[in-house]
């Protein structure tokens, strides 16, 4: 019944040593144009196209309360409603016959704008790309069915119980009136109107504060006179003043969201770490050690040892405050209570009677070390993360010192951070309370049934 | 056809790991900007055509190098030494469509077992542990019949789960079940996963460049003798997979429901997850007998792209996977679908806002046929400009947004897919009657000459994006290779696709888009 390998290829593959890797850690060239532009460039000729992207440091935290969804609806309106001298039908027509593919969209602190086109395309689409940074026109119908969508979309997120879970995770982690835990409601979007998308592109889209990547198939010569020309009297750009309050200790409790359905969703949430801080690095390798697919704690006994679910996970992720810790799985209802007893545990004894081990803490270091050279896999990639790490006041030699700086975690300090893992743990679950049993051992019990309606 | 996977609303398309939006390397961990509307709905990733993919570069045809091992294993190697990485892949011709009624979902649990390591990978003793799985087997599958035969509450049924479980104790003891992924993630691994769909099993991972021959050590020993170590504990990962996939997921839940009602007795019916209760019962021994008829290097494709040589990759091919048996290639599914009459409709109750899919059937690739329909899903669903997007969302405002795709295959006549989420209060009565209203229009008037240039343009640039990373270039190469028998099906296509006209595609609108060639799906709340 069971295969042996042929002999040939009976050998224990941790023997296979692998040669040292070297290779160069390229970056884009960053250029300031009179006007007080960032343009970063890297070239990549894999293949005949070429990328054109505009990051502005404008998104929802810098939205008036009751107007939540402003920044979102105009990063979508920027492409969506004619620019310059083009309608939104006739630049639809010409970016689409031209297959270029354009995106644009506000997240929760920056904007961006998205344009591809073929390398053949570059000199008659860069003036367009010019015009939708610069000049959308922002027409009133297309306004109209912009805002449809987005109240459309509103009313269908209650329907997946995965993004119902991740929304109350968000709110309880953050506050649910905070700035990073407020979310467009149909009321603060239906009282946006046309001239707030306006005014909000005219005060703070701009050249001072925006940066632009160009990056693949393009020839550095005709791009920069391109450049001059299109970019180098774009004004303004004043930079949105943010004030982050101070962030309250969390409190431990369980929120459950009452769902009929067959398969709970369970987040467990806590604090991550603010941006450019060391506990960054620590921080990552217990989390890795916590909830990486097959490695984590977490994931080997929730899914390998017991099968009670498809996936058990944790991530850890920076923010302006106090960034986020994630862990999750999704399970029968019945074995929600057998789960959480489980991930609990991990988490509480991980930061006091079961901490790291060095072999632990070597995977994690090795994952993080190893995987480097993907960071550098595309002149895409290398030069946005530049330019958000830029906009992030990240110092210059941040990537470059990162490998030391994993390395060189303890394993006492990796689970000294992980203590954080376990304090004031926020836990949602999104599904059929009856069937969930009493979980008021996990912290003391709420229940939400909408998750907009949480205070 | 359409070689890209089909979007991920499907359900069909079911992957091991459970990665999904995870990412295992170290990450910048910026919070993402969210995603908006989603300007081209549906990926159409198709293939055209491109006189070379770089400047001053050899065109494609002549950097792809072809190996064909011995045992009938072909072998793709493009060389691309900008960044020092590769990413492989292994495919195998089998899917959901080969299994049987009673077995559906076995290919899939299969891909599963093939992450639990091999005879020198993950066992701590291999001697004591072959002794032992044999027991656990008999054991263990004896109790699925019983699960199969409703007499798993017994006695009886108690105690053979209690020796089940008391076997699975002693034989933890025995394995690592993590040796093979560990490994990967260690040696810098990224995207490490698996996915099964209705035609095919794809192996994939991209690595740092010095790491190949660790990966094609890895990948031919699972391929010769995966263990299947802790059998019974992933059919239950396998069951929160269907729950997490279908049942809580309306998107999937909607697919599963139209390729039921489309088909009556091809193999394309059953979801490549599985049924709830085939799950339940599968077997052990079935999975090891599912993977010795299948798993034959003559039924299987490998795929490198990235900093490697293709010198130094042919005697590492001869070192692993040129060891494996030479066996013939089964033959694979048969279609054998009666004609459809009439029109099917089905309304599915979900606790969701409502949506609409309407599908229609049609031939697989190669028929030209399938080369017109390729023009159409560009015509009725490309960006803003698509005939169906211009339609429903912008000049009747009826939709949030269209996609339109193909499904569930391609080995097999399949299905052309429209799918709608309508805005709220608006008929489903309505939305109907203005896509046919569109469909009809293709099947009466000409399209236009610049609007199938449009078409010509957004596949050729659609091909040059789907290949610009070398997990692109490797996916699209092998899944040609695989299920169409040669890679350079990448090329011929837009060569197909370029010499359509509008009188042909007239022709394929008035013979498919009509009501006895139709499916509607609609998603009611309870």
């Amino acid at each position: 019944m069971l295969r042996q390998l042929p002999e040939a290829l009976a050998v224990d593959p941790l023997s296979i040593k692998p040669a040292p890797l070297e290779f160069a850690l390229k970056q884009p060239e960053v250029i300031t144009l009179g006007n007080g532009l960032q343009v970063y460039l890297l070239e990549d000729h894999t293949a005949p196209l070429v990328l054109l992207r505009a990051l502005v440091p404008v998104g929802g935290v810098d939205d008036p309360a009751a107007k939540r969804g402003l920044a979102s609806l105009t990063g979508v309106l920027v492409t969506e409603s004619g620019a310059g001298s083009r309608t939104p039908e006739t630049l639809d027509e010409l970016l689409e016959f031209h297959a270029a593919d354009v995106s644009s969209g506000g997240g929760d602190e920056y904007s961006t704008v998205t344009l591809s086109v073929r390398s053949a395309d570059l000199d008659t689409l860069f003036p367009v790309f010019a015009d939708l940074v610069q000049r959308p026109r922002f027409e009133a119908a297309r306004f109209d069915v912009a805002v449809g969508r987005l109240l459309e979309g509103i009313r269908r997120r209650e329907d997946r119980p995965d993004g119902v879970a991740a929304r109350a995770l968000n709110k309880a982690v953050f506050g649910p009136t905070s700035l990073l835990g407020r979310e467009a409601t149909e009321a603060t979007v239906k009282s946006i109107t046309v001239a707030d998308v306006k005014k909000l592109h005219a005060s703070t889209w701009g050249a001072k504060t925006s940066r632009l990547i160009i990056t693949g198939d393009y020839d550095a010569k005709t791009l920069r006179p391109l450049l001059e020309k299109e970019f180098a009297s774009w004004k303004g750009g004043a930079p949105a003043p943010r004030h982050w309050p101070a962030s309250a200790p969390l409190q431990r409790r369980v929120i459950i969201v009452p769902r009929k359905i067959a398969q709970a969703k369970v987040r467990i949430g806590a604090w991550g770490f603010a941006r450019n801080t060391p506990a960054e690095f620590p921080l990552r390798l217990a989390n890795t050690s916590l909830g990486t697919f097959g490695v984590g704690r977490l994931y080997k006994e929730i899914r390998d040892e017991r099968g009670l679910a498809y996936s058990a996970f944790s991530s850890v992720n920076p923010g302006p405050t106090t960034g986020q810790f994630t862990a999750g799985f999704d399970t029968k209802p019945e074995q929600v209570a057998e789960a959480l007893e489980v991930a609990t545990r991990i988490l509480h004894d991980v930061g006091t009677s079961a901490p790291l081990s060095p072999s632990e803490l070597r995977v994690s270091s090795d994952i993080a070390v190893n995987a480097f050279a993907f960071r550098f896999d595309g002149a895409a990639r290398i030069a946005f993360e530049r330019a958000t790490y830029d906009l992030f006041g990240y110092p210059k030699d941040y990537l470059l010192t990162w490998r030391e700086k994993v390395t060189a975690v303890t394993p006492e300090q990796a689970s000294k951070a992980a203590q954080q893992f376990d304090d004031g743990l926020q836990i949602v679950v999104v599904g059929p309370p009856e069937k969930l049993g009493d979980l008021s051992r996990f912290g003391p019990v709420s229940t939400i049934t909408d998750v907009e309606q949480f205070r | 056809m359409t070689l890209s996977p089909s979007p991920c609303v499907s359900g069909e398309r079911v992957g091991v790991r459970g990665l999904c939006g995870k990412q295992v390397g170290p990450s910048p961990g910026l919070r993402p900007t969210s995603p908006r509307f989603a300007r081209r709905g549906f990926p159409l990733a198709l293939i055209l055509f491109v006189a070379s993919i770089a400047r001053g570069e050899a065109p494609l045809a002549e950097r792809v190098k072809e190996f064909k091992l011995a045992n009938g294993m072909m072998w793709l190697v493009v060389e691309r030494p900008e960044s020092p990485i590769f990413t492989g892949y292994v495919r195998v011709r089998v899917g959901g469509a080969d299994e049987t009624p009673g077995s559906t979902g076995l290919a899939h649990l299969f891909e599963h077992m093939a992450f639990k390591g091999t005879p020198k990978l993950g066992a701590k003793d291999w001697a004591a542990e072959q002794p032992l799985m044999v027991e656990l087997q008999q054991a263990g599958d004896a109790l699925a019949l019983m699960q199969r035969q409703g007499t798993a509450a017994s006695e009886e049924g108690k105690k053979l789960a209690a020796k089940v479980a008391a076997l699975q104790k002693k034989h933890g003891l025995l394995f690592d079940e993590n040796a093979l992924a560990r490994l990967y993630q260690v040696n810098g691994g990224v995207g490490l996963n698996a996915t099964t769909d209705k035609d095919m099993t794809s192996y994939f991972v991209s690595l740092p460049k010095n790491r190949l021959e660790l990966w094609l050590t890895v990948e031919a020993q699972r391929f010769a003798a995966p263990v299947l170590r802790d059998f019974y504990t992933e059919r239950s990962v396998v069951q929160e997979e269907r729950l997490r996939s279908i049942e809580t997921n309306p998107g999937g839940a909607m697919y599963e429901e139209l390729m039921q009602l489309a088909f009556v007795s091809s193999p394309y019916r059953w979801p490549t997850v599985g049924y709830a209760q085939d799950l339940a019962a599968m077997t052990w021994s079935g999975a090891q007998a599912f993977f010795d008829a299948n798993y034959v290097a003559s039924n299987a494709v490998g795929c490198v792209v990235g900093d490697v040589s293709a010198d130094e990759l042919r005697p590492l091919l001869e070192r692993t996977f040129g060891q494996l048996p030479t066996a013939a290639r089964p033959a694979g599914p048969v279609f054998s679908e009666p004609p459809a009459r009439a029109q099917r409709r089905s309304a599915l109750t979900f606790d969701a806002a409502p949506r609409l899919m309407i599908a229609f059937r049609k031939p697989a690739p190669p028929a030209r046929d399938d080369f017109v329909f390729d023009v159409m899903q560009v015509l009725l669903g490309e960006g803003n400009t698509g005939r169906l997007q211009q339609r429903l969302v912008f000049k009747d405002r009826l939709a949030q947004g269209v996609g339109v795709f193909t499904g569930p295959g391609i080995r097999l006549d399949n299905l052309f897919i429209i799918s709608v989420t309508p805005m709220a209060g608006v008929k489903t009565e309505q939305l109907e009657a203005a896509i046919w209203e569109e469909l009809n229009k293709l099947a009466t008037e000409k399209a236009s000459e610049l609007e199938l240039q449009k078409v010509r343009n957004r596949v050729t640039a659609d091909f040059a994006r789907s290949i610009e990373s070398n997990s692109g270039l490797a996916s699209a190469l092998s899944r040609a290779q695989t299920l169409m028998g040669d890679w350079r099906y990448v090329i011929e296509t837009p060569r197909v696709i370029a010499q359509i006209d509008a009188a042909e595609v007239q022709a394929a609108a008035k013979k498919y888009f009509v009501r006895e060639n139709s499916l509607v799906v609609t998603l009611v709340r309870p």
